[in-house]
């Protein structure tokens, strides 16, 4: 089919044209994309965090290595001064030792003993305050007197006790602070000013509370994840459950609904002028059982459509007083008998009969999910096709034979019957694949049953309850 | 963030779609701003109400800032809104033509007056096609106004092609019977009704 001018018209028919949505719909699309982002903002997220972790962890290690080292210089300051100065320390030491000679020839004076113990940091021992007062000391020691000082720095002690047996010597003091090692090391950074290493405000770490002021991303993460799960539970449920299969047996009353009788008066061959009703009085209820095999799928998130293959059986009692004769034996007499000009009946005493009707049916039905949950709750409608397949007469008494219709041409049943279909089905999702199901349902024949030449409306209806097995495939 | 509004009358439509790219949202949201009006359109010429056109909107709108990576620039971006939105709709149907599937129709053909057609404003238009069967809403907005052949339309739908005709046939028929009245109306009343 060729484009022509009317395609054209009406392509130029809505050239520009333009009409303003609402603006929920940017608002919404803002909304799907931030949740496909949900996921990558999470690792982003967790990245950030593992990089903040990281970060105070690296922070709170300079700041420690920071301080161990401005506390450890603080100290190797001292000690380094006394190294520096070793030569103005054995001048003055030696300037004491004069003057102690000075002072008193009768009094000698000495270093006895040197208790402290110059640690491994070594930059203690003998500081230049030490020794300046030690000088001190020395000078103004009259005679007679000893002096001694404890001097003590950083745990290390030294007690000089004068008693002049041993003369100080300045390689005591160069030997306690060679072995220093660090200090020797350190020696460079004595003389210039050392810049600030740490700063002495200390700053406030802040953390949020968590309790008082929530993450906005996180809280927009949260709430777009409980929307996910809620959106992928109603996904789960229409995808995990589209396809099924089912078994089940169903058992309920069946009613034939007779609706006329026929006229047999003249069928019968006895005098007995029998009216139509008593010659096989109106069936009363019976039983109808079931049992088939259900094929089923869900069309939208809430229509499903299912059918299947069932064989059916339906039983009713009734009262003949008309037999017929067969091959010279009386048989249970049918309605078919009544209009057929070929057989011969005879009114009989009153006996029962069973009458047993068999079919295949194929329901097709829709059903509407009211609840749609691991409980659900389903309305079904539809209509089936009922295939007679054979109608037993048993008589209740002995004498008179059943009698076996099944069908055919020459059948009083219709080959093909259809019923209309209405129920409840209740059902419970036991694990993934399996649910299992009760269905009350009601089946009403739309047609008789029986041929229009047999005078006869029987449009059975059925009330049964079913109970289902099914399997989930998906 | 940089409000979108005012981006979008800053940037070219080159670099709208590099801010996109990036995850910008201010630049989607210009570029949101500069075409959602054309698209609502298309979107009304395939649905039935305002409120499902606004969804179709919503998923192709997304769906275009998803799949921005991919886009060429071998066609206008406009045309490939336009695509995306129309599948987009399409997809949205499905379901829908799953249950009520097309089906053959006699072909009727009227005479052309497209003469009215220039005269209704394209509301109007739209409502007509709007108010057609969904299969015939389908098929005419594929053929008559995206340009797509039969043999497309039928690979799209998943129909044959005789039914894509057919359907286009009726639609035709149903919306010159729609103009025919109207162009009565237009005659009997004038310009001056609108």
């Amino acid at each position: 089919m060729e484009k022509g001018n009317f395609e054209k018209a009406w392509k130029d028919a809505f050239d520009g044209a333009e009409v303003t949505p609402s603006n929920s719909v940017w608002t919404n699309v803002e909304l799907e994309l931030e949740k496909s982002a949900g996921g990558k903002m999470k690792q982003r997220l967790l990245f950030y965090k593992l990089l903040a972790a990281a970060s105070l962890v690296f922070a709170m290690g300079i700041g420690g290595a920071y301080y161990v080292s401005f506390q450890a210089d603080n100290n190797q300051t001292a000690g380094n001064l006394s190294v520096n100065q070793e030569s103005s320390t054995e001048r003055e030491v030696s300037d004491a030792q004069s003057q102690i000679k000075q002072t008193d020839n009768s009094h000698e004076l000495g270093v006895t003993e040197i208790d402290g113990v110059v640690n491994s940091g070594g930059n203690t021992s003998s500081t230049i305050s030490a020794l300046r007062s030690e000088n001190r000391n020395l000078t103004s020691v009259d005679n007679g007197f000893s002096a001694s000082h404890d001097q003590v720095d950083d745990g290390n002690a030294i007690n000089a006790s004068l008693a002049g047996t041993v003369p100080i010597t300045n390689q005591d003091f160069i030997v306690s602070t060679e072995n220093n090692f660090y200090n020797r090391v350190t020696d460079r950074f004595v003389d210039r000013p050392l810049p600030p290493l740490a700063n002495t405000s200390k700053p406030k770490l802040i953390i949020a509370d968590p309790y008082t002021a929530p993450d906005p991303g996180e809280l927009l993460l949260a709430k777009l994840n409980d929307e996910e799960k809620k959106y992928a539970a109603m996904d789960k449920r229409t995808r995990t459950e589209t396809i099924w299969t089912s078994l089940g047996v169903g058992a309920g009353s069946f009613n034939p609904n007779t609706s006329s009788s026929v006229s047999v008066n003249q069928s019968l061959s006895s005098g007995n002028n029998q009216s139509p009703a008593s010659a096989n009085a109106g069936p009363s209820a019976g039983s109808s059982y079931s049992v088939g095999v259900q094929v089923g799928g869900r069309i939208t998130d809430r229509f499903v459509l299912q059918g299947g293959l069932s064989y059916l059986t339906q039983n009713a009692s009734y009262t003949s007083t008309v037999v017929s004769m067969e091959s010279a034996t009386y048989r249970a007499a049918s309605l078919n008998d009544f209009s057929n000009a070929q057989s011969v009946s005879y009114a009989s005493t009153p006996y029962g009969v069973n009458s047993n009707l068999q079919f295949i049916s194929l329901p097709v039905q829709a059903g509407y999910l009211l609840v749609d949950k691991d409980f659900s709750i389903q309305l079904n409608g539809g209509v089936s096709t009922d295939f007679f397949i054979v109608n037993t007469l048993t008589p209740s008494v002995s004498g008179i034979n059943k009698l076996t219709q099944n069908a055919g041409a020459d059948s009083p049943y219709r080959t093909v019957n259809f019923s209309g279909l209405a129920g409840t089905e209740f059902s419970y999702k036991f694990s993934n694949h399996y649910r299992i199901a009760v269905n009350p349902g009601l089946r009403y024949a739309l047609n008789s049953i029986y041929k229009s030449d047999v005078n006869t409306e029987v449009a059975p209806i059925t009330f049964d309850v079913a109970l289902r097995f099914r399997y989930i495939f998906r | 963030m940089q409000n979108g509004r005012y981006i979008g009358y800053m940037l070219n439509e080159q670099e709208l779609i590099e801010g996109c790219r990036k995850g910008s949202r201010a630049s989607q949201q210009a570029l949101y701003d500069r075409y959602c009006k054309k698209m609502m359109v298309v979107c009304l010429r395939y649905s039935k109400s305002s409120a499902e056109a606004e969804d179709i909107l919503q998923e192709g709108f997304v769906k275009v800032f998803q799949g921005l990576d991919g886009f060429r620039q071998d066609a206008k971006l406009e045309t490939w809104m336009t695509r995306i939105m129309v599948n987009t709709a399409l997809n949205h149907h499905r379901k829908k033509l799953y249950l009520f599937p097309m089906v053959d129709v006699e072909k009727a053909d009227l005479p052309e007056d497209d003469m009215v057609i220039s005269n209704l404003h394209f509301t109007e238009l739209l409502a007509m096609i709007q108010s057609l069967p969904q299969g015939c809403q389908l098929v005419f907005n594929l053929f008559a106004l995206e340009g797509y052949s039969h043999k497309e339309i039928a690979d799209m739908l998943g129909v044959s092609e005789g039914t894509s005709k057919s359907q286009y046939a009726r639609a035709r028929v149903l919306l010159q019977e729609k103009l025919k009245k109207e162009s009565s109306h237009y005659k009997v009343y004038g310009e001056g009704k609108f």
